[in-house]
């Protein structure tokens, strides 16, 4: 079994996987604290599913490449969230409720730019990813980008944690929290993108929200809920590169349900601590 | 400067949520070393005017001035209570964390806590007698606990002034009590406390000054003078 598992390691697109797998699974873990802090995982859920409209109409303008897609994908994800916040900002209507409609239309959108297409495309690698297929470019474009995106969380987490906190706090601490949210937006939108090769557009919530949710259940701290989300993703990710080789499946498809098993996981031993803790007090 | 010298003006403050008149051509001033209480029936404007002055709220007319210049531009000088229910309990902080939260604003992103900052935290909390609670998640507390904990991390910001949206408000004796002096030792320290109240018993022992919202102001001037039953009437009927 050990042998099978080193195997893997003989192939450079392995390395290649293993390494990729690490940075993705980091990054968002560690962006993933700060999404869960502020309750926003249905929001960033919707954003997601902007991505792969996204990069059908990169396709339709430019050609399918890497480059297009991460660049239509920005466009729409922006859009489609910016839109629905300025529409339900003027109409008084639930933010969510324009979300749904917007991210759903778009999505439509994107399956019928797919369909109009006359070149092959496999959708199932934007949906569903594959982290196989990583390249020298994407190791690097990932590098540079995470190391970006954490720098720049790590700089602003004061600000980042007061307004998870609270907006009005925030506001009366004198950050300017629409500018921060816009800012925190666009970089939860490229951190997604990055994932796209782990787990694709569908599942991208899952490696996102998971690790922090599961460090979330034993923290009082939200600053360990950045590294812990981080480390937990990245360990499990690579985790799965290995685990994904020997048994034969997808990998993004199996980050994810090992992170949704390990959350339930979490979230009985958590409640046994609870249950163990109220008890102890009653007896006192 | 003395403390005298550090007057918060607000003038001709308009404010509305869409149709609605929150708030309506206020105007007071007031220095530092007083305190003052906003009272008023529910929906008179008590936490709009706490909103206004710390700039959550921006008026659609007039200006809060603090030594002559905008409270936008001085944020740091001011530390917010806001009412309990505004606040998310589960979020993951402890006690100590929640007060340390104060000081950033005096620190920036880049600095790191210093020792004075730690000392600052400390003694937050030890006059907020919450020293043995430190290290516990914020919705183990009781209530009256949660309003000492956001009071003592207002304090270790160390502002001038202090708004506090009904601090008293569900507090049991002891904890009223423990405010009650807090509130006092501040102003005697040269800070300005601004607090929406409900009481009208004990206001006039608790605050120098009184101001009456009915939407619009009513009356503003010592807690004696101003709380007569013509002007009780006119704000609660």
């Amino acid at each position: 079994m050990m042998e099978a598992l080193l195997d893997t390691l003989n192939y450079t697109f392995n390395q290649r996987a293993l390494l990729a797998a690490a940075m993705i699974g980091f990054l968002n873990g560690f962006f993933g604290a700060y999404v869960v802090l502020r309750r926003k995982a249905l929001f960033a859920g919707a954003l997601s599913h902007t991505l792969f409209p996204g990069i059908a109409l990169a396709a339709l303008l430019y050609g399918i490449n890497p480059l297009s897609a991460l660049i239509g994908s920005i466009v729409t994800a922006l859009i489609v969230s910016t839109g629905a916040q300025r529409v339900a900002w003027k109409t008084n209507a639930d933010i969510n409720t324009v979300l749904a409609i917007f991210w759903t239309s778009s999505f439509a959108g994107g399956l019928l730019i797919l369909k109009s297409l006359n070149q092959y495309i496999n959708i199932e690698h934007y949906l569903f990813g594959n982290i196989l297929s990583v390249s020298h470019f994407d190791i690097w474009f990932l590098f540079i980008v995470g190391y970006l995106i954490c720098s720049t969380v790590i700089l602003l987490q004061r600000k980042i944690i007061i307004m998870a906190f609270s907006k009005d706090d925030a506001t009366a601490q004198g950050i300017n929290v629409q500018r921060l949210g816009y800012l925190m937006a666009a970089m939860l939108v490229i951190v997604m993108i990055t994932s796209l090769q782990a787990v694709g557009t569908i599942l991208t919530l899952g490696l996102l929200v998971a690790p922090a949710a599961i460090i979330s259940l034993f923290v009082n701290s939200p600053r360990c809920m950045l590294w812990g989300g981080g480390i937990t993703g990245a360990v499990l990710a690579a985790g799965c590169v290995f685990i994904s080789n020997t048994l034969n499946v997808q990998t993004g498809a199996l980050i994810v349900l090992l992170l949704g098993f390990l959350f339930i996981v979490a979230a009985v031993i958590k409640s046994l601590i609870a249950s163990k803790d109220t008890t102890s007090e009653c007896e006192l | 400067m003395n403390h005298k010298e550090h007057i918060l003006t607000a003038k001709n403050i308009h404010v509305h949520y869409g149709d609605v008149c929150a708030l309506h051509n206020i105007s007071f001033e007031i220095s530092c070393g007083s305190s003052l209480a906003l009272i008023g029936a529910n929906g008179s404007g008590k936490s709009t005017l706490l909103k206004t002055i710390i700039g959550l709220t921006p008026p659609q007319q007039g200006n809060v001035l603090w030594c002559g210049k905008p409270v936008t531009e001085q944020r740091y000088e001011m530390a917010y209570l806001p009412q309990k229910e505004q606040i998310d309990w589960n979020f993951p902080l402890t006690v100590r964390g929640l007060v340390e939260m104060g000081r950033f604003s005096r620190i920036g992103s880049f600095k790191a806590f210093s020792k004075e900052d730690n000392l600052i935290v400390d003694r937050a909390l030890e006059e907020m007698q919450i020293s043995d609670l430190q290290k516990r998640h914020i919705s183990s507390l009781s209530g009256g606990q949660q309003q000492r904990a956001f009071i003592a991390r207002a304090l270790a910001q160390d502002p001038h002034v202090l708004l506090l949206d009904e601090p008293l408000n569900g507090l049991d004796r002891p904890s009223r009590e423990t405010l009650i002096s807090l509130i006092k030792n501040q102003v005697h320290n040269g800070k300005l406390v601004i607090a929406s109240h409900h009481d009208l018993h004990d206001a006039a022992s608790i605050f120098d000054f009184v101001l009456l919202l009915k939407r619009h102001m009513v009356d503003f001037g010592p807690a004696e003078q101003t709380l007569t039953p013509a002007n009780l009437t006119e704000v609660f009927t």
